[in-house]
């Protein structure tokens, strides 16, 4: 029996589908089999980050009323040979039609039959958040270096601590290594300070991603530093040790360097 | 660039001020409860008018600290051996 980890974040836009599918993607490419939830019911994003928007026929809520078999509404994604599944949102209807109870049953079958359930939550602390929270078992954290981002992550810290889960981990999305060494960014440890949580990874803010959201592909397989920030927090998901990597910014002075080096 | 304002100060000191207040809101139906445990553990010192009780939590400006306040007015003293 597998795990399901909760990704969440409070605030809108800070990465939280982005995060689910390539850290999906990061476990699938160490074996794992991963199961992917979109639980943001009417304005579903994850089956487009993935690129296989044209492959729903069946969604969560076609599940929850018995429409379909959850075998059915599965879609897989084709480039990591069945180990990587997505259970997609129902866009026409809202995050009421489901119940906590009923995404507790839904995640207990999906931890079933995978090794890895990433439960991708809606942005918000109601309805929708209580059913994504109900069925795991761990839970994510992602935030950005905002004040906003910030203080909503505070937030709902302070509202996993009323159920029943090991302390949260914090992903931090979008730091620019540049503007911290400048002063012009919160860094890492200023975060981790303020929220007083544990650090899952922290993910460079990179072209890259935006370049592969438009593609519809996930970043975990490259060679980027995104791509490694990823790999690390699945293999840290997965129990391994992993030291935190330098973030390093291509500056004046490394510029030089390669120009020469 | 010399004396240039770090941004990221500014950012982390009004962060640390909004979870400061965040912190420390209390929820109109955690008072409500809180106020009634309060009345609980009195009650066996002091004859109260249990329905002008009273629980406020807020920030007090001038010290920057949080205060719980809490008042009800008192009928009597229970005489206790």
């Amino acid at each position: 029996m597998g795990e399901a980890i909760v990704i969440t974040s409070g605030k809108g836009g800070v990465g939280k589908t982005t995060a689910t599918l390539n850290i999906g993607a990061a476990l699938a490419l160490k074996g794992a089999h991963v199961m992917l939830v979109d639980t943001d019911i009417g304005l579903r994003n994850l089956d487009v980050v993935m690129g296989l928007e044209d492959k729903i026929v069946y969604d969560l809520v076609d599940v929850v009323e018995g429409k379909c078999r959850l075998r059915q509404a599965l879609v897989e994604d084709p480039r990591f040979f069945g180990r990587l599944h997505l259970l997609p949102a129902a866009q026409t209807r809202d995050k009421n039609v489901v119940t906590a109870d009923q995404m507790r049953a839904l995640v207990g079958e999906l931890v079933q039959g995978a090794d890895y359930v990433l439960i991708d939550c809606p942005a918000g602390i109601e309805q929708g958040f209580q059913n994504a929270v109900a069925g795991a078992n761990r839970a994510v954290v992602v935030t950005m270096p905002e004040v906003s981002a910030v203080r909503d992550a505070d937030r709902v810290i302070g509202i996993l601590r009323a159920y029943d889960l090991p302390a949260p981990r914090l992903i931090i999305n979008r730091i620019r290594a540049g503007m911290v060494r400048r002063g012009d960014m919160m860094s890492t440890s200023d975060m981790l300070e303020v929220l007083g949580c544990d650090l899952l990874g922290v993910i460079p803010d990179d072209e890259t991603v935006i370049r592969a959201g438009n593609l519809g592909e996930p970043v975990a397989r490259g060679n980027t530093q995104v791509s490694l920030a990823y790999r690390n927090i699945a293999s840290r998901l997965m129990g391994e040790e992993v030291p935190f990597q330098e973030l390093t910014s291509a500056g004046f002075f490394r510029k030089l360097l390669l120009k020469f080096g | 660039m010399l004396g240039r304002e770090r941004t990221k100060d500014v950012a982390r000191s009004r962060l640390s001020s909004v979870l400061r207040e965040d912190r420390t809101t209390v929820t109109a139906r955690d008072l409500a409860l809180m106020q009634l445990d309060v009345l609980a553990a009195l009650s066996g010192y002091l004859e109260m008018e249990r329905d002008e009780a009273n629980t406020t939590v807020a920030r007090d400006r001038l010290t920057g600290k949080t205060l719980l306040e809490f008042s009800v007015p008192v009928r009597s003293v229970k005489r206790r051996r």
